[in-house]
């Protein structure tokens, strides 16, 4: 149990995956509300496609609630997550590679993002304009890395895991994690460098 | 250049990381749709469904992995199912063995060899040239330049005499050639009981020259030709169960006699036993034929010059 600000207590991610796996889809829910934008974040700054990575959460909770008994309490559950999630979207990577296609929706969304994207109050009108400029550029510098550099920066910049948990996540050890942010923070400050101009 | 300044400068590095890292975490964060949890809800309650199938095969003890055995079995079957019924059911089954010969005798033969010994030569004189004449057409032309040196009434005569005359059978002493070495020895067996038999025969033979010049003959009818080769065939086997115990049993429910074939044909298919049995009575009697060809050439050399010494000593006188 966790207490909020409030004093409100609320269950840890562990402890509602254990009543889940003793058969409450109640907790399911939760957990689906606790990490489903995180996830869509993740995954969209990932693929760069919007329709995509919707499927692969989806896909991600899917599993969860199929392989629920395969959560041992070793790891925190949101490293598990993660894992799945990350291993989704390379898959669907590799697949858009082999069936290169053109999605007819792709434009749309990328129209669309904005209305999607929960537009946040304290931003000005016309500051709203500027920040979706600034988003779309922030994204195709992402999309113009390599995936295993994009994964690593999207996790600890964006995401904000730990270097332990990014190890876990992409199964590899943290020298490997932190040269390739490295590498990563390096071209993108070469790329992002007209945004500051 | 500028760059490479950036990069040789550890504090400028990390103030490019720290802007760096700052405004990547403040874009703007994607948020999933409103009806997320929904759709998520109706892909659950179809996965459910799957996985039921999934729990009852687990339940029955088969893996996940069913669907490849099962492909797998269901071929199998079909190609079972096919085989037999292009196989066996129309008809091309394996080969089986010939039933046994069956002779309908009604009388069990004696062990022994048959007493009447006449009746025995009479028919092998009878088989021979029948043999002779029915299959050596040729042989039997061939031989015309010898019966032209003869009346026709001479001929004519000499027919009920000839086959009187064993004059075909060969001596004991001379082995029989291309004859199946069972029927050789049950031959000679035959022999050896009865050599007064040959005796007279070959007398017989050695008196009547006129006899011996003439040609075989015999009758010429092909339906008697092959009723006297079966004769002989029964003959041969009778003869075959006065040599060894062969299997004889009569069948129960219909009372025929039942004998097996000799040793050297069982395992082979009838047919291949007859043509075998065949084949050895034809070289019998073809060898029976050309000794007594030679035998009746020697007589009538012996003969000529007999007469050719009579004739010259008379010229003397």
């Amino acid at each position: 149990m966790q207490e909020t600000r409030a004093g409100v207590r609320t269950e840890t991610d562990e402890e509602l995956i254990a009543r889940f796996q003793n058969g409450q889809e109640a907790a399911f829910n939760l957990l689906v509300g606790r990490y489903k934008d995180q996830l869509i974040n993740f995954v969209y700054r990932y693929l760069g496609d919007y329709d995509e990575a919707d499927d692969v959460v989806q896909e991600t909770f899917v599993r969860l609630f199929r392989h629920k008994s395969s959560y041992k309490p070793v790891a925190k559950f949101s490293t598990w997550l993660y894992t799945i999630a990350s291993n989704l979207a390379k898959t669907q990577l590799r697949r858009r590679k082999r069936w290169a296609t053109f999605s007819l929706s792709k434009r749309r969304a990328e129209q669309d993002d904005a209305d999607r994207e929960i537009p946040d109050a304290t931003y000005a009108a016309d500051a709203g304009a500027d920040s979706a400029l600034k988003q779309e550029i922030i994204q195709k510098a992402l999309d113009s890395i390599s995936p295993k550099y994009r994964e690593v920066v999207i996790l600890s910049d964006i995401q904000e895991l730990a270097y332990e948990e990014i190890c876990k996540v992409t199964g590899l050890n943290i020298g490997t994690v932190k040269s390739r942010l490295n590498r990563a923070r390096a071209k993108l400050r070469g790329l992002l460098k007209q945004l500051k101009e | 250049m500028k760059a490479r300044q950036n990069m040789d400068d550890p504090k400028k590095h990390t103030e490019d990381d720290e802007t760096l890292r700052r405004r990547l975490k403040e874009s703007q964060h994607v948020k999933a749709s409103p009806d997320f949890e929904a759709r998520l809800q109706r892909r659950l309650n179809e996965a459910r469904k799957v996985s039921s199938l999934q729990a009852l095969l687990e339940k029955l003890g088969m893996q996940p992995r069913f669907p490849a055995y099962g492909y797998s079995i269901v071929t199998v079957l079909l190609v079972s199912v096919v085989s037999y019924y292009v196989f066996f059911r129309s008809g091309i089954a394996p080969r089986q063995e010939s039933p046994l010969p069956v002779v309908a005798e009604k009388s069990v033969p004696s062990a022994k060899a048959p007493e009447n010994v006449e009746e025995l030569d009479r028919l092998q004189v009878k088989k021979e040239s029948d043999a002779s004449n029915a299959l050596n057409g040729k042989a039997k032309r061939a031989e015309e330049p010898v019966g032209r040196f003869r009346d026709k009434e001479e001929q004519a005569r000499a027919q009920p005499e000839d086959r009187q005359a064993p004059s075909s059978i060969a001596a004991p002493s001379q082995p029989m050639q291309n004859v199946a070495p069972a029927m050789q020895g049950q031959l000679e067996s035959k022999d050896e009981n009865q050599p007064t038999v040959r005796l007279n025969a070959v007398g017989v033979a050695e008196h009547d020259t006129a006899a011996n010049m003439r040609p075989l003959e015999s009758a010429t009818v092909p339906g008697q030709a092959s009723q006297q080769e079966q004769l002989m065939q029964k003959q041969v086997i009778t003869s075959q169960k006065a040599v060894g115990p062969h299997a004889v049993h009569q069948d129960r429910k219909t009372g025929v006699t039942l004998r097996r074939s000799p040793a050297f044909t069982r395992g082979l298919r009838a047919g291949t036993a007859d043509s075998l049995r065949t084949d050895s009575l034809r070289t019998i009697s073809r060898t029976a034929d050309s000794l007594a060809r030679v035998k009746r050439h020697a007589d009538s050399l012996l003969r000529l010059t007999d007469s050719l010494k009579s004739i010259r000593s008379k010229k003397e006188d």
